[in-house]
């Protein structure tokens, strides 16, 4: 598996699908165990990633695979990880069996089905961050579209159609005018090895120039297509509902890693290739990310629903990475990547955490609890922790990300770092308030005075989780040194010209 | 040169003809029992089949110069061919249920792709023009085969009204560039045309007046407002045929006129085709979103496909694989309406209505029509990986490539007002639940749409397997 690691990577989860459509639909407990060992298999390989993958400052690509795919259409088949895309593949994979985990007891129906569509979506995530071609690219970002819709559609709550096609319709408008703009940059990267035309990145990264006026635009096409994913204000309305209506593992994965497509995207896509774009435009997006923080911030505030609040306090800290993206300073960039992987673990274990209350009371309701935390302590400790590592304290992964990103912030533009700093303190208000409202206080519901603590199976789920939380915030450098010399090469892209 | 050895260059053709007329004769001897017919009609396509792979082709237009015989012809008699094949195995027990005489049904099917291959190798607008009456005749009767039934006659009777007129057009734009130029052969018109100071009147009322004529015949927008009623009063497998190959085969069509012996003049029809585009698009696609008949839905959706195909076409002039995505393209389209068309004449209740309603629940009825129908649909819908996908990419690439940034900027936006109603066949038989029934799909229906799926599915991961063959066409 020397050179076709990345590939087993991307095509293990297609396969675990096919084995699971071989075994039959009323096998529910083998097909959830095999899943789940599926799902543990992949992550293993993947972990190989890590251990092959050398500490440093060097920026290249490893474990490339480059293969003629459509040469006719210039398409090629181009893998590759660096420090960019290292850790949100591991995130990925990671989350895979813990979602399938957060499923087990609560998806009664079309339980086959159900997992075949994490498989496949994991398939697209994994390559959407490994492809280096910009077809591929297109081609896996838009394979996740399936998956998560019928994820959404098929095991939602009661508004999941509407969700569903909202979700789906949204993606495709920013896709389809980034596929144009990819055309156009298509047409005006020529391979020096070969003259012709090629999708190949690497090669757009060195051979595309345009014009600024065009570079706007085109940054324009792909921005929109990764504002949206993101998501960022104003552009953020599908996400509660997706979120609201989805299951929720297929939240877990949403909040995961699928709003970090939009955010990889900026890195991979938008700032190397349009670095004019990006230097002359980022004055935008940086008063659009601080909005989002703050905004988003200040609406989960008021949130009655429990999922809501994390759904809108996704919109907060995802406000916080493209804050640290467009700063274009090294610190608030590594504080960026870093809080990419912080925000997926830890609003992955908040969406846990309300998925469990919701299987027990099937109301996400704040004003339906109260005094939780005498029937179930073990859940008031875990919650206590996965809240506190949201929240941003000192020794959790929250920390450390939002940390960087606002002394980056501050060493640039003090003002922005201050009004950023205000989504900081506004997350302790939402997810302190809400955390008193549920846990603590007398029992008001009598319904919630039998409720059942955490099982085996639910402890099981949170503590990988828990344990990275504690890892990144404790001792973060094996997660930053290996994402710096990627890091520096980008910004070094962007400022040539 | 000998007249007559020459005639192995239309071999697909004479083979097609002559199993036309067996088919008619067979018919006229009076045999009631008709179940070998589709196999007998299957056989003489793949036999057809094999003469055009084996086909020899010519650099320059045989049979006095009336005839092109290259990779195009060659290509476009394959979509053809196979169409032919794939109807013929989906008409298992149609024809039976809706009372379709199959003798006649079968050789004016023959007759019609005659027609169509007529008109896709025409060196010569006489060529043409027969091949358009040949192709049209036989699609009237077919729209009225169903003699009991009111809105397949009304439909053949629209058909012809409108179609007689629009030939007209056709014949009366020919004669202008006749008159202008005193040749019909294309290569010819290409020359004379070529030579000939870009102002002068005639030739430009005779290209206007073409346009229209294969306009009408692709059921572009303005030229459109039959198409809806005949497509849903027809026979469906009829309506199959004319949303897959008779597109197919007009496309070619416009391809060999406008490239082959009008480029001279592309400047003045590239605009035109502009505007019969963003119509084509903006109209099929909005009221495609409204229809709740998925004979319609799908009637609307190749209007707004011909929107897309004329992109292609218009693209080709300038760009350096000039047709090529046109005839890429043709192939998915052909598939995944071909499987759409099948699956939707098996998958209504039995009550003749194609209303959407009827696909509630389908997943739990017919789980296996239900995701092939999902496949249909995505690659409609232009969603990667079908091959549905690579084809508007491909045709999209032309435009960008020929500077037509907006004009493909206008046709993303409205692929993705397609994605609408295409999804909503998919939410209706997913995401609803609807009432127990039994679904039999005959077998012959489940190997051709299978075939199409899979095709739609294999073209849209190795679509190199379709580009060694494009890639060789040039005009």
């Amino acid at each position: 598996m020397e050179n076709t690691l990345l590939s087993f990577i991307i095509f293990f989860p297609l396969v675990a699908m096919l084995l699971l459509w071989l075994i039959p639909a009323r096998q529910r407990s083998l097909l959830l165990w095999s899943a789940l060992g599926l799902s543990v298999v992949e992550f293993v390989v993947s972990l190989q990633l890590l251990t092959r993958f050398p500490a440093g400052v060097d920026h290249n690509f490893r474990f490339v695979e480059h293969y003629d795919w459509i040469p006719n259409l210039g398409i090629s088949y181009h893998l590759g990880v660096d420090g960019i895309s290292l850790f949100l593949v591991l995130l990925t994979t990671f989350l895979l069996p813990i979602c399938i985990l957060a499923g087990w007891d609560s998806i009664k129906e079309k339980v086959r089905g159900y997992l075949m569509m994490f498989f496949l979506l994991e398939a697209g995530i994994v390559g959407n961050f490994l492809a280096l071609d910009l077809v591929l690219f297109y081609l896996f970002w838009e394979l996740m579209l399936i998956p998560m819709y019928f994820l959404i559609g098929l095991w939602g709550g009661k508004n999941r159609i509407y969700a569903a096609v909202k979700f789906f319709i949204y993606t495709m408008v920013g896709s389809l005018l980034m596929l144009v703009a990819i055309l156009y940059v298509y047409w005006h990267t020529v391979d020096p090895a070969t003259g012709k035309n090629t999708f190949d990145l690497l090669i757009a990264w060195e051979q595309f120039k345009a014009l600024p006026a065009i570079q706007y635009w085109l940054f324009g096409a792909f921005g929109l297509a990764f504002a949206i994913k993101v998501p960022l204000f104003p552009l953020h309305t599908w996400l509660p509902d997706a979120h609201v209506e989805a299951p929720t593992a297929g939240s877990v994965i949403l909040a995961g890693v699928l709003l970090k497509m939009g955010t990889y995207g900026f890195l991979r896509f938008s700032l190397p290739l349009f670095p004019e774009a990006t230097v002359k435009l980022a004055p935008v997006l940086l008063v659009l990310a601080v909005i989002g923080v703050v905004y988003g911030a200040l609406v989960s505030i008021i949130q009655k629903d429990m999922k809501k609040l994390v759904a809108y306090s996704s919109v907060s800290h995802l406000g916080f990475v493209v804050l640290g993206i467009f700063i274009l300073n090294p610190i608030a960039l590594t504080g960026s990547l870093i809080q990419m992987i912080s925000h997926g673990l830890s609003t992955g274990a908040l969406f846990l955490a309300v998925g469990v209350i919701y299987e027990r009371t099937h109301t996400r309701e704040i004003a339906a609890m109260g005094g939780l935390a005498r029937v179930m302590p073990i859940y008031a400790v875990i919650l206590m922790v996965v809240m506190l590592s949201s929240v941003g304290l000192p020794g959790l992964n929250g920390f450390v990300g939002e940390f960087l990103i606002l002394l980056g912030t501050f060493q640039v533009m003090p003002w922005v770092a201050v009004f950023a700093a205000l989504g900081v303190i506004f997350a302790a208000v939402y997810l302190l308030w809400m955390y008193q409202r549920v846990m603590f206080g007398p029992v008001t519901n009598p319904e919630n005075e039998k409720l059942l603590d955490m099982n085996g199976r639910e402890v099981a789920m949170f503590m990988p989780l828990l344990l990275f939380i504690v890892w990144i915030g404790v001792y973060p450098g094996p997660f930053l040194s290996r994402m710096e010399g990627a890091l520096i090469h980008l910004l070094a892209m962007v400022q040539i010209f | 040169m000998n007249g007559f050895s020459e005639l192995s260059f239309i071999s697909p053709e004479i083979a097609i003809a002559l199993l036309g007329l067996l088919l008619l004769l067979i018919g006229v001897s009076g045999n009631k029992n008709t179940s070998w017919l589709p196999w007998f009609a299957g056989f003489g396509v793949l036999f057809a089949a094999w003469f055009n792979f084996t086909l020899e082709l010519s650099s320059r237009p045989v049979l006095s110069g009336l005839v092109v015989v290259d990779h195009g012809t060659q290509f476009a008699n394959g979509i053809f061919l196979g169409v032919l094949f794939l109807l013929i195995l989906g008409s298992e027990g149609y024809l039976r249920k809706r009372n379709v005489p199959a003798t006649e049904f079968f050789s004016m099917l023959m007759f019609a792709t005659v027609g169509l291959m007529a008109i896709s190798s025409a060196a010569n607008l006489m060529v043409l023009f027969v091949g358009i009456e040949l192709l049209s005749i036989a699609l009237y009767a077919l729209t009225g085969l169903m003699r009991e039934d009111t809105a397949s006659s009304e439909a053949a009777l629209k058909y012809f009204i409108t179609g007689a007129f629009a030939t007209g057009f056709l014949l009366f734009g020919i004669s202008f560039l006749y008159g202008a130029t005193g040749t019909l052969s294309l290569q010819e018109l290409y020359v004379t045309l070529g030579n000939e100071s870009s102002s002068a009147i005639m030739p430009l009322v005779g290209v206007l007046l073409l346009l229209v004529g294969l306009g009408f015949k692709l059921a572009a927008v303005p030229f459109h407002a039959w198409s809806p009623d005949v497509y849903d009063g027809a026979p469906t497998l009829v309506t199959a045929f004319m949303a897959t190959a008779v597109k197919a085969g007009v496309l070619v069509a416009f391809l060999r006129v406008f490239i082959g012996g009008l480029e001279t003049m592309s400047a003045v029809w590239i605009q035109v085709l502009i505007w019969l585009a963003v119509l084509s698009m903006a109209v099929g696609n909005l009221t495609a979103l409204k229809q709740t008949s998925i004979k319609r839905l799908l009637a609307w959706s190749a209007i707004a496909h011909a929107g897309y195909l004329l992109i292609g076409l218009l693209s080709a002039p300038d760009s350096m694989v000039q047709g090529q995505p046109v005839f890429f393209y043709l192939v998915p389209y052909a598939l995944m309406n071909c499987g759409a068309f099948l699956l939707a004449i098996y998958l209504e209740n039995g009550s003749g209505s194609y209303d959407l309603e009827h696909y509630k629940g389908l997943v739990s009825n017919h789980p296996f029509a239900a995701l092939l129908m999902t496949i249909f649909m995505l690659a409609l819908a232009g969603i990667p990986p079908t091959a549905g996908f690579i084809g508007k990419f491909y045709i999209f690439s032309a435009a960008v490539e020929t500077g037509h940034i907006p004009l493909t900027i206008i046709a993303v936006l409205f692929a993705l007002i397609s994605v609408f109603y295409y999804m909503r066949v998919v939410v209706y038989m997913y995401f609803h639940s609807g009432e127990e029934r039994s679904i039999k799909l005959p077998a012959g229906v489940t190997v051709a749409v299978t075939l199409a799926a899979v095709a739609v599915l294999v073209l849209g991961v190795l679509p190199g397997l379709l580009l060694r063959f494009t890639g060789m066409i040039t005009f």
